[in-house]
């Protein structure tokens, strides 16, 4: 039996799918067909919301924790194979979910009954997902500070999915019960709240927490804020859908539990947020790699989404602001984060897939060879841009500006896109750039060189295979 | 997994003269029902041996350079306990019965995956059997598949807060 495999096996598949629904999400966008100015509650608007969570986002994170989970655990994934049977549930789930919001919208050659059906298999691949990664953690106990973060997120997960869920009925049935229409009268924020701060952001923290430090070579003992993120952002969390779920079924007025909720969560995610500047200060390598040049980009926009919301709701504008916030969170923050660190993931998992076996047996090209980071640089930056550009937009209401910085946003991801499709599609005869990085021993010893046979073999051995064109 | 060792390292205190034979018992005494010992020293401590089998364990001796020992106690007839759900770590290979390491590298302060190309071009150079001693910023979790593959064995111990040692024996060089 193989202990630890390099590479998870569908986590490329996972990508791809995850990249295809966030240039799509992006094209309805442009389109007008998915208008946040037109109300959050629109259905077309729904309809590309879902496409982001779930078919960007949520993909990503899935895919990115299939691969990190064993490794932040120092074990192996418990199955290699519910992540494919996880993705076939989720990806047509979400084309049956996405048929159901166009229904909702008045289309009259399709049924609302789309939505729950949709709904329970991205709830079934969810649940398939959680317990392969849950499984994984049970047996890699006593578990790792980062590993906790993502324990948890699963939970939240499941808990988005079943909320979402209940709305889709509540939708689709001729006479729903009356707790699913209490759910869906106010439900929504909760909604949200789990999802986006639950399962998004604890997996974000957990992975970051590992992947920067990594990448920056900072010192990663957890420290007393790396438990205080912890507790209070899965505390405030807990709070918020207490207090919640208390004030939609208990009838109680408990607007204050939602709000200390809120508070706690925001404290912990500003511990995290001070653990990572931490890493950028301590880090031994003092030149930044594009990836993490964009992760810090990504950071302050997640803290400045939260100062505005903070701010906001002390004014008691939230409702009025709360489209162009959750724009620069999400897209700005979470997802310029997750594109940023996939410039950093693909290519390195691409390397050790292609070149693992030559490791050592003569050279090789380094990862950064994969890539030309002067040719992704202005991708990125006009990403970042065009996602404030748009926030600031949707923030003043400015039609025809959030239609500029919408297309803007749409031709940086295809830019990004396209380096990513590189960085996964080497030349394997690449040319190392440099023989020797300064500052590297030589190897003690002779020299080797391996027979013809066993360079021949190992050529063959490293054959690229692309698991985003399928294997 | 095997059973935990108690880790003591009585170097400092013999490098100053000093006896460590009551801090060694005041470790023995601390150690749980099927927990072993392990113990640095500057030279081997033979006396010690027949101390600690009137207690009830065995050991075995390693020498680890420069004058250096490590010896592990272990309660005689107990086997390593394995828990239910134990899963095979990579990099917890037994390394009791390796030779001391012939060659040494340092690959902290490194981008990954320079120490993991470093550390198999090394191993490519050496003879089967040798061990490789290598310091490491972190757990080197990545470099485990590849050593085994290529048929090597690996045992990481975690030496300081952002330190990991990993000893690694040669197998058939591939």
């Amino acid at each position: 039996m193989s202990i630890g495999s390099k590479v998870s096996r569908w986590t490329m598949v996972h990508f791809g799918c995850a990249i295809t629904a966030l240039l799509a999400a992006e094209v309805l966008l442009v389109a007008g067909y998915a208008d946040p100015l037109a109300g959050l509650r629109a259905p077309a608007t729904l309809a590309g919301v879902h496409l982001i969570t779930i078919g960007w986002l949520s993909l990503l994170m899935l895919g990115a924790l299939y691969q990190f989970v064993p490794v932040i655990t120092n074990t192996t994934l418990y199955s290699q194979r519910l992540p494919l049977y996880s993705l076939l549930a989720i990806a047509p789930g979400l084309v049956a979910m996405l048929a159901g919001f166009v229904a909702l919208g008045g289309t009259p050659f399709l049924a609302t009954v789309w939505l729950p059906i949709g709904g329970s298999l991205v709830l079934t691949g969810f649940v398939l997902g959680a317990i392969n990664l849950a499984a994984t953690l049970w047996r890699a106990r006593p578990l790792p500070l980062p590993a906790d973060f993502v324990a948890f997120s699963l939970v939240f997960l499941l808990l988005t999915g079943l909320i979402g869920l209940g709305f889709a009925l509540a939708f689709a049935l001729p006479r729903p019960p009356a707790f699913l229409l209490d759910l869906t009268g106010r439900g929504l924020s909760l909604h949200v709240a789990v999802g986006l701060g639950g399962w998004f952001t604890l997996t974000v923290m957990g992975v970051s927490y590992r992947l920067l430090s990594m990448f920056m070579l900072a010192p990663d003992e957890p420290r007393r804020s790396t438990y205080a993120a912890l507790v209070l952002t899965v505390g405030g969390l807990t709070l918020l859908v207490a207090g919640g779920l208390a004030g939609l079924w208990g009838g109680m007025a408990v607007g204050w539990v939602e709000a200390l909720g809120a508070t706690l969560a925001g404290l912990g995610v500003i511990c995290y947020l001070a653990d990572i500047i931490e890493f950028y200060r301590a880090r031994k390598r003092r030149q930044l790699e594009l990836n993490s040049v964009t992760a810090a980009a990504a950071l302050t926009l997640i803290a400045l989404a939260l100062v505005l919301a903070a701010l906001a709701m002390a004014w008691g504008v939230l409702g009025r602001f709360a489209g162009a916030i959750g724009y620069l969170f999400v897209f700005g923050g979470l997802s310029g984060l997750g594109l940023s660190q996939l410039y950093k993931i693909v290519p390195f998992l691409t390397w050790l897939e292609v070149f693992g076996k030559r490791l050592g047996k003569g050279p090789v090209p380094r990862v950064q060879d994969l890539v030309n980071e002067r040719r992704a640089r202005p991708g990125f930056a006009l990403y970042f841009a065009a996602t404030v550009l748009a926030s600031a937009a949707l923030a003043c209401a400015q039609p025809v500006l959030w239609k500029i910085a919408a297309a803007l946003q749409l031709v940086a991801t295809v830019l990004i896109t396209i380096e990513l499709w590189r960085a996964r599609h080497p030349d394997p005869n690449t040319k190392s750039s440099l023989v020797r990085p300064p500052g590297m021993p030589s190897p003690p010893g002779k020299p080797k060189t391996p027979s013809p046979m066993a360079a021949a073999a190992a050529t063959l051995a490293s054959s690229p295979s692309h698991p985003i064109q399928g294997e | 997994m095997t059973a935990s060792l108690l880790t003591l390292d009585v170097r400092p205190i013999l490098r100053n003269g000093g006896e460590p034979f009551p801090e060694i018992m005041k470790a023995v005494a601390k150690l749980e029902s099927g927990q072993g010992l392990r113990l640095l020293a500057t030279f081997k401590p033979v006396p010690l041996f027949s101390v600690m089998q009137k207690k009830g364990y065995a050991h075995c001796e390693k020498e680890l350079g420069k004058g250096d020992w490590e010896i592990v106690f272990k309660p005689e007839g107990a086997a390593a306990p394995e828990p239910a759900a134990a899963v095979a770590r990579p990099g917890q290979d037994d390394a009791s019965a390796w030779p001391a390491p012939s060659h040494s590298l340092d690959n902290r302060g490194m981008m990954p995956p320079e120490p993991m190309v470093i550390t198999l071009e090394t191993l490519e150079n050496m003879t089967p059997g040798e061990v490789l001693e290598g310091l490491y910023d972190r757990d080197p979790l990545l470099l485990y598949p590849e050593l085994q593959t290529r048929g090597h064995q690996a045992h990481c111990e975690k030496t300081g807060a952002s330190e990991y040692r990993v000893l690694i024996r040669c197998g058939s060089a591939s």
